[in-house]
Formats: C-alpha cells, structure tokens, sequence
C-alpha cells in the first residue's frame, strides 16, 4: 500500500542530480551514534526503537519515481520491520577497533542510494567492545535534514528508553508529513508571490561575479567531482567567549560575526569584496513542520558588502542587515533561483555561491565526512562546552589540505584581531601571525652575492683585453673580433665625446641589427652616456616623441634609415662612417650608478615612458645569468629581440662581458622561425631568447631537431604555459628552457624557473627571486599576503631602475618606500599579480589594471583608445583583449562612431598605424551605440558583444568570390587561419584581423600546402588574396613561366 | 581623502606614503599632505633633478641622466 506525491523542488533537484551523477554521495547525511549515556546498549532494543521512529517518519519510507514527466515520491505505509547491520570488532586488537569503525562509518556515509528502491537510510551497529556499542546511520537528504538529525536522535533515544521500561514513547502526534508540506509548498509557490520572491532575488542578485575565484591549488576541473576532504578544529574557551562578547557589544549574533570574519578572509583570498555566501535554512516556517523528518532545509545567498574600507564593526552591522533581509525572503526554494538566474548551468562551478556557511543550532557532532563537499569550501560552526568548533569541507578539485590549514589559520588570526580591536578596517586585519609574516617576507629575498663594482662597458673592455682575437660578433660573412669590436667602438665614442656627448647623456640609436649597432651601444655606454633605443621598424610618429621626449642630442643611425627618421635639433651620426680617433680605451667616467640605457614602455595616458637603468643593475643581472648558465667562450648567443625590448640588452651584453660571440639575426629575422633555424644550424647557435608567442610558431617550424647546437632557451615577455614547455621537450629533447620574469623597471629580469616535469601543471611558476632582488607579494598596505593568496608583486633591491625619466609624478607613484629593505629603498609596483606557492616559487597570475600583454607587448588598452578618440567622429573607444578576436587572442576595440560605418575599419586602422606599433594595433573594430555597463555604473567589459561572426560589417570591402581554383584555395586556408566563414579574394589580410605571427603561420601553411618559401615580408607587402595567390603562383612557377603564362599571345608576340 | 604625505629618502628621491603610518627606515617627510594627486602634483613640482643625490654630486654640474 502506498501513496504517491509530487516531490517537492529541493528533491526534485536531487533526484535529477542522483540521475546526472549516480555514484556521488555528496547529498548522503551520515551520523555515528556513540550512545554514551545507554551503554550497554541493547541491539535488539535499538532496532526496534529504529523501527518506531520509521513508522512515526513517512519520509523515512518514501523513495522516488518518475512518473508522468514529474518526479514522484512514493510513501509505503507498511514498511518491513527495520532492519540493521550488525558488526562485531571486539576480534580486532583494542587499537584497531576505533580505526575501523571510523572506516565502515565513512564508507556507509559514502555509498549511494539509489532513489528508487526502499528503505533511504542505512543503519549499522559496530559493537567495540561487549560494553559499548556504537550505531552509524546514514540518510539521503531528499527524506532527511540538519534538524531532522536532532528530532531523530532525540526521539530514537525516547522510543529505547520506553522500549526499556516497557512503556509507550512520549512523543508528540505528527500533524502533518512531509508529503504534506511537499504539496502545501506547491501551492504557495505560484502566481504573484513567486514573482515577487523572484524580482527581491534577481535584484538583490544583480552582477554577482560568476565565479568567486578563490585561488586554489589547481585550476577548476571542466566537471566538477564533488570529491571532499574535511578539516576539524575547536577555539579555545577564551576566544570562544570573547567572540560571543563582542557579538552583544555589536548587538548581533555569533552567526553574524563569524559570518564577517568568514567573508573577509574569503575576501582578501579572492581579491573581491562582493561575497556571496551560502547559508543553510531550516524552513520550517510552519509551527507543524517543527517535530517532522524531512528535506525541508533551504539554501539562502547572502550577499556580503566589503567594498570601500569598513571596520569589522561597520562590516558586522551590514552583514546583520543582509542576514535580516534575506531570512525575511527564505521561502523561495534555492533551485528555483538557480533556474531563474542561471538557467545554462555551467557544470564547473557550483551556482550563484561557491561558499557556505552554518552555525547548527544543535550538535553537529557525529556527522561523518563521506568525502565529498558540495561548494568550493563551506564552514560549519558549532559552539558546545563553551568552546567555538569548527569544521571546514572544501572541494578537493581545488585544495589541498595544506591550503586550507592555511585558510583555518588566517581565520582564527583574523578574529582574534577583530575580537581585540572591532573598530579596526576589515581590510587591516591581519590574517598572518607575527612568525608567518616574517616566514613569508623571507621567502621573497633572493640573497645577497658579490657582484663586480663595474659598469658594463669597463666589462667589455676587459675581455676584449684578455681575448682580443676571439669572435665578438658574427654577422652573415662578417666577423668582428673582440679586439676590432672594442676598437670600432672606442673610435666611435672618441667621436662622440668630441661631439659634446658627456656622462649622463642620453643618446639614441636607431639602427638595424648589424654589427654596427653593437659598435653604437658600446660606444655609448664608453663615451659616458645611457643609450636610447628606437626600433626603426616604429612608426616616425613614435619615433620622433621618443627622440622629443628623451632629450638625446645625437642620434646614431644608418644611412639608409637617416630619410625615414625625423630631424628636428638632433645630431645625426651615420655608424657607417669612418672615424678616425685612436683606437685605445678612453678613460672612463661612469660607475656603477651611472644610467646604462633609457628603454621606453606603453604608457596608461597615450604617453610612453622612458624606464632608467642603471649599470649596476644590468651588471647584477648579467652575474646571475653567468652563475646560473656558465656561458663559455664557445657559447653562441642569438640577437634577435628588438633593441627596444629590454631582453635585447643581455642579449648584446651578456656573450660580450663573457668572450662567447654574437649572433644577429637579419633584419626582420626575430619574426622568422625559418631564418632562425638556419642560424641556429650555420652559426652553431647555443643560446637564445624567445616570447613564448614566437616559441610557439618556432616549435612548429620544421626542421628544428637539427639544431643539435642548442643547449639552452629562455624565456620571458609573458606567459609561458605547460603545453608549450611540454612541446618544446618534445621537439628539442636535451635543450634546456627557461622561465624568467621581469618588468622593464627592474633590470631585464629578476625571477627564474627551469622547466621542468612540466605535465599535469596548470601554470608554470617564474621561480625564485635572483641574488640581489627581492619579490614581495603584496596587498594595497603593502602588507605581505599570505602564501597561495593573490596580491600586487613589488620589486626590491639592486635591479630596480632609477624611475622613469623626465616624469617625478610617475616615479613616485610607482617606486615606491620599501619597509622590507635597506634604510631609504624603494620597491618598484609592478601592476601584476602573483603569488608565492607553498615551495617558495613565485605564480604570475597576469596584470591588475587593464594593461593586457598581446603576443608578448605590454600593451595598455587607454593607449590605443586615446589614439582612437583623437579622431573627432569618435565618441567613445573601449579597446579590450579578447579570446575570440578573429585570428586568435588579440586587442578589439569599440567604437561609437559617428562617421560611415564601413569606413570605420579603415580610417582607423590607417591612423592608428601612423601612431603606434603594430602589435597594438587591434585585430578588429566593431561600432557600438551604447556600452554594456555594470550595476555600480562602469563599464562592463565582459558584456561587449564578440567581434567575429558571419557578418562582414566591420570591414570596408564587399566580398567578391573567388575567380580561380587557388584563389578558392587561398580563401578557404585565410578563413581556417583567421577564425573568418567567408573570405573573399579583395579582404585585407590585416583587416580581417591577421598579425605578424599569423602571417609566420600563414608562410608555415603555404609551405606545408604548396612546397613554396613565401617570404614573410611579402605577406606585409601583398595583403589580399586575390595579390597572394598570384605570388604562390609565381613561386610554384618560377619567373619565366609565369611571364610565359601572363603574356597574352606569346607565339604571335615571337613571330612580330 | 588627505591621507597621504609626500616622504623622500637620503638620494633625495620622492615617494608618497599614508599620512598616518610611521615612515619607513630612511625616509622623512617632506612636509607635505594632501590626496595621492595633490601630493604627486607636488613631486612633480619639487623633484626637479631625478637623479640620485650621490650621483648628482658625483657628476659635479654635469649631465642629466
């Protein structure tokens, strides 16, 4: 005999989660019975009460079927007797009896039910010894709940103890069962107070972030495994008392101070200060529901409010208010939000909170961990025996014990300082005790070694005085020797010197690479004064603010560049030139203080910045790359990166206060793998430099397994990942690679990791602060955050730059007093964040403000924006970095444009190309009316629309179809390559969103498909198809019979 | 928001600082507050050579880097 009832939307919610994933246990709710107070206890006795309280329970006989398209509970009324597990241990040696227990009771808590088949609840008892005997019972929470747990035991201890004594168990008539409220809630959920629930959620709901992001060990698995661990801990009576004083003097609860003390170390793990916690609520608004068995708990979100700087007593009151309202809207069922607010639910992440909070009213004691956790980490708070207990489950997706024994520390250091001193700003709590701060400050010092009182030029000159004839530079057929490159350079800065270039002068050179430019570079530094690069491939625009900007009187340059290159008051000096001055070393008149060159960066106002180092901090820089590497005479190094990239400066430096040689690659060469290749091969090339983007297409440039010279890669200029480590081992098995870190402001690099077991990673660390630097983790009071936890990484020590030149504002802004280093030094403020593993090994976790990294540039967003605006049909330009520009990850900018439409793309891209350099010119336009903005009124970036899609609006041309079976060919390869459905033969390769490394992919592409060597800059120069196809003609044809073919009648032609 | 003080180290370089926190080893104050801006405002005008003192009297009048 049974009765069939719809179930209620907290069941219905677990029964399709129970379908989705049947051999979870996450919804199990197990308890271990000690039974204290009634040992002996009888085990026949304890069935029979077992089996009163399930005749009392109907959901203790229900289980679920689908029926009809709705999902159904099934009440038996006449279960069989309940029946028990029986499980003897007293064989087992006293010591292992406990142990075991712990085990059987973890694995009944761990096994599923299976929804449809009676009874929902398993019972065992464990008999440890022939006086005590132990009962672990364990519910699935579509019939059971926190409070029916206390109504359970409560009335299972009643029913033995009138078993006993031979009388009818006092209890209470149950008005009403659980199907009954099932039903009655069905009823209520409708119509206008449905809709009302729905609009206060919605609204109270509105922009919370997606994901609260808590940093963990591991990045979050595609499907989530609800896999659990559990952490228990208990405060001390003093803590627990003081904590229950300061919630009267708050004139709050103890939920409500914990509940802030929870939210803000959630929040300075996060970095967010928009919490959403999840509570449990036992909804149990009915008085009849009280005394019943039953899912009747709810799941409520409470939004906690940390922005600005509240003290913890400010925080407390909001929490209060939150808590207030959000119990004054309980009712609406916490699946029925779900489906509201995300009705696509993404499998990774737990929905609308990723963390939970409780205070059980009750003992919580006895509940059994079944390894399993239903949110990233949930607190479970239980005072008893005047002492504050707690119980952290935390995903094990995530975490690591480690991590939150870590977590479970910052807490209780956090409220013992908010029990201490509630009027203190949340956001000044400490979360590290005194002995773990230092532990973390320490972590950061790279150590001190002795480095050379040297300038890099008196370097240079004494290697070229102890090998003179060995090869300084190797340029296609040209080498200079170290005593001619040493001579070059000395007649050169005797020049400069007669030309009035003093100590501390800057002087820009603008040359390609060749051995003249290292000559420059050198007689620079010789002649006394900080070199300027500008990279000639930079627009005159650029070029000529950089040389404004600067203050460099003379200019050295190349004769064929000299035309390109603005005049104004600077002094050129062609390096072609002969300059007759004695050849000796000049006296020198730098130290180590002196600047050694001006490096410019993309700056946040459409201004870039000139970065000063010094000789000291390049010197040190270049002593830990000799330390790590042990770079001999024999040693190759590639130059291939720009001057104006700071990686160029060892590059140059480093083979040359060494005695191994240079190798330059030809102009244009850094963007050619090919090129590349054949170096390595000719010139016996060991060590080089890549930007991961470019070690990318390199890895995939055939050929590559010959370059059996090469010993070692580095890398740095922006993310290196795992799967790119992971290739390179697999192509160049045996050479080493390198991770290294480091802003323009700090010497070149000042953190470095070796790759190594690379698999199974989710980020490759940039290592350990090198000997001289120091690398602080840390939030906006510069206080260190704790190890795993994200926050602004600073730069101490020998390496940082002097500031920037010629802008005291900007210096002082981000260098910064340094409270961890020497009297008087400063850190540099990097604008990235990072954090310090467990192992001391630094994570970078990409920039804080908008500044984004594209194919290896710093490139800041409100520099190209500020270019975009200056055009007065502009209204607004937002330039943001996305996955899905078309040709891969790039800058996309929107523009309100009040011009023609389809002349957007064009105008814009042929202005901005006047300015800036071409990897911040962005990869598509797209014109918008209105910008998507956040609740608080800012933008939101990530609601601007996605720029690719199958309309051709953002280009200037119209499509015209291919005419020619390889022009067909072309379209189709152009499409793949660059994320485009339709391409026609007259699109522009760079307005339909292709860069510089697409175009090394495209040559790679008509190598593999036409067995053709497409020069790469053929691509810059021949930007359609319909102008491609007929260069891959060419070469597949050869000249002559191409002309043969072109010519319109060529026999008649003969004949004339 | 006048929470911030303008500091400056033994190399006269400048930085900013919270007004009420004690200044690190080796800075002082240099006797101006205001918002971050005002105090950067004021860097701007008083930190005219930016190079460091040391260095500034190594080079005796000349150069200016």
């Amino acid at each position: 005999m049974s009765d069939a009832f719809p179930a209620s939307s907290g069941q219905e919610r677990m029964w399709f989660l129970a379908r989705f994933e049947p051999d979870l246990a996450v919804y199990n709710i197990g308890m271990l019975m000690p039974m204290t107070a009634r040992q002996p206890v009888d085990p026949r006795r304890l069935e029979q009460a077992i089996d009163l309280v399930v005749r009392r329970h109907e959901a203790l006989r229900t289980t679920f079927e689908f029926r009809d398209g709705q999902v159904t509970q099934i009440v038996t009324g006449s279960a069989p007797p309940a029946r028990v597990t029986e499980t003897d241990l007293t064989h087992l040696p006293e010591a292992e009896r406990e142990p075991e227990l712990k085990r059987l009771a973890r694995a009944d808590a761990a096994a599923p039910f299976v929804l449809e088949q009676a009874p929902l609840w398993r019972a065992r008892q464990v008999r440890l010894a022939d006086d005590d005997l132990r009962l672990v019972i364990v519910f699935d929470h579509t019939v059971f709940d926190g409070v029916s747990s206390m109504i359970f035991v409560d009335e299972l201890e009643e029913c033995y103890d009138a078993i006993g004594e031979g009388r009818a168990p006092k209890l209470a008539e149950l008005q009403i069962q659980f199907a009954d409220f099932a039903v009655w809630q069905r009823g209520r959920l409708t119509g206008e107070f449905l809709e009302t629930e729905l609009a206060h959620w919605r609204e109270r709901l509105a922009g919370i972030p997606a994901d609260l992001g808590l940093p963990g060990d591991r990045p979050r698995p595609a499907r989530r495994t609800y896999r659990g661990e559990m952490r228990l801990g208990v405060y001390s009576p003093e803590l627990s008392s003081r904590l229950e004083r300061l919630a009267k003097d708050l004139n709050t609860t103890l939920f409500t101070v914990m509940l802030t003390a929870y939210a803000a170390v959630l929040s300075r793990w996060s970095g967010v200060d928009d919490i959403v916690v999840g509570t449990p609520i036992a909804g149990r608004l009915l008085p009849e529901t009280e005394p019943v068995i039953g899912m009747f708990v709810n799941a409520v979100p409470l939004r906690v409010d940390l922005s600005g700087s509240p003290s913890f007593r400010e925080a407390a009151t909001r929490v209060r208010a939150t808590v207030a309202e959000a119990l004054d809207h309980q009712e609406l069922p916490f699946e029925r939000l779900v489906e509201d607010l995300q009705p696509t639910r993404d499998l990774s992440v737990p929905p609308i909170y990723q963390v939970m909070f409780n205070l059980a009213i009750g003992t919580n004691e006895g509940q059994i961990a079944n390894g399993t956790a239903k949110v990233d980490i949930q607190l479970d708070l239980n005072m008893r025996d005047g002492r504050l207990h707690t119980r952290l489950e935390y995903a094990k997706d995530l975490f690591d014990p480690e991590t939150i024994e870590r977590f479970d520390d910052q807490l209780r250091t956090l409220v013992e300082a908010a029990v201490a001193d509630p009027d203190q700003a949340v956001k000044a709590l400490p979360l590290l005790t005194s002995e773990e701060r230092e532990r973390v400050l320490a972590l950061g010092e790279g150590g001190e070694l002795e480095r050379p009182e040297s300038t890099l030029s008196a370097l240079v000159e004494a290697q070229a005085a102890a090998t003179p004839d060995a090869p300084a530079v190797v340029f296609g057929d040209t080498t200079l020797t170290y005593a001619e490159l040493n001579a070059r350079a000395n007649r050169l800065a005797r020049w400069l010197r007669k030309i009035r270039v003093e100590r501390g002068h800057p002087v820009a050179v603008c040359a390609e690479r060749s051995p003249e430019l290292v000559v420059a570079l050198l007689a620079v530094l010789k002649a006394g004064g900080a070199y300027v690069p500008l990279d000639p491939e930079y627009p005159r625009h650029r070029l000529a603010f950089m040389l404004a900007d600067s203050g460099a009187r003379v200019l050295l340059t190349q004769r064929h560049l000299r035309e390109a290159l603005p005049g104004g008051s600077v002094k050129p000096v062609l390096l072609e030139d002969d300059f007759d001055e004695p050849s000796d070393d000049l006296d020198p008149v730098t130290g180590p203080d002196d600047a050694a060159y001006l490096i410019y960066t993309s700056g946040s106002t459409g201004r870039p910045k000139a970065v000063v180092n010094s000789h000291r901090g390049i010197v040190n820089r270049l002593a830990w790359m000799q330390d790590r590497f042990g770079l001999t005479p024999s040693d190759v190094v590639m130059q291939k990166t720009p001057t104006s990239f700071d990686v160029s400066v060892w590059e140059f430096f480093w083979p040359l206060v060494q005695g191994a040689s240079l190798v330059p690659v030809r102009p244009g060469g850094h963007r050619d793998p090919n090129h590349q290749r054949d170096l390595i091969k000719r010139h016996a090339v060991t060590t080089m430099h890549f930007v991961p983007s470019m070690l990318a297409l390199f890895l995939e440039e055939a050929g590559i397994e010959s370059c059996t010279s090469l010993k070692r890669v580095v890398c740095s200029g922006e993310e290196l990942t795992p799967r790119m480590a992971a290739r390179f081992f697999e192509r160049l098995p045996g050479v080493e690679l390198h991770n290294l870190y480091g802003p323009t402001e700090a010497a070149v690099d000042v953190t470095a990791w070796k790759c190594e077991d690379v698999e199974g990673r989710g980020t490759l660390p940039i290592g350990r602060p090198m000997p001289g630097c120091r690398l602080h983790v840390l939030d906006a009071r510069l206080e260190p955050m704790p190890v795993g936890v994200p926050g602004h990484l600073h730069i101490g020590g020998v390496q940082v730059a002097r500031g920037y030149a010629g802008r005291p504002e900007l210096t002082a802004e981000r260098f910064v007093p340094d409270p961890y280093g020497p009297p008087g030094s400063r850190l540099y403020a990097t604008g990235d964040l990072a954090r310090l593993r467990p192992d001391g090994e630094l994570e970078f976790l990409g920039r804080i403000d908008d500044q984004v990294k594209v194919h290896g540039w710093r490139v800041e967003p409100g520099e190209v924006e500020a270019v975009l605006t200056e055009d007065p049909r502009v209204r607004r330009a937002v330039v943001a970095l996305r996955d899905d520009a078309p040709g891969g990850r790039g800058l996309v900018a929107y523009v309100d444009w009040t011009g023609e439409p389809h002349e957007l793309a064009h105008v814009m891209r042929t202005t901005l190309a006047r300015k800036l350099p071409p990897p911040l010119l962005p990869q598509a336009f797209v014109q918008v009316k209105e910008f998507p903005l956040g609740p608080s009124g800012k933008l939101d970036r990530s609601a601007l629309p996605a720029p690719t899609g199958p309309g051709r609006t953002d280009l200037g041309t119209a499509y015209t179809e291919p005419g020619t079976p390889l022009e067909a060919e072309l379209c189709a390869l152009w499409g793949e390559l660059l994320g485009r459905d339709r391409v026609g033969v007259d699109d522009d390769f760079f307005e339909l969103g292709g860069h510089s490394l697409l175009a090394v992919l495209l040559v790679t592409r008509y190598r593999e498909v036409y067995g053709i060597e497409m020069d790469l800059r053929v691509c810059f120069e021949l930007t359609t198809v319909a102008e491609q196809a007929l260069a891959v003609l060419e070469l597949q044809l050869g000249d002559a019979e191409l002309d043969a073919l072109l010519a319109e009648d060529p026999v008649e032609d003969a004949d004339a | 928001m006048s929470d911030v003080k303008v500091v400056l180290n033994d190399e006269e370089q400048y930085s900013i600082w919270p007004a009420g926190r004690e200044n690190p080893s080796g800075w002082r104050d240099a006797g101006f507050s205001g918002t971050k801006d005002e105090c950067l405002a004021h860097i701007e005008q008083v930190w005219t050579d930016m190079r460091p003192k040391s260095l500034r009297e190594a080079m005796d009048g000349g150069g200016v880097l």
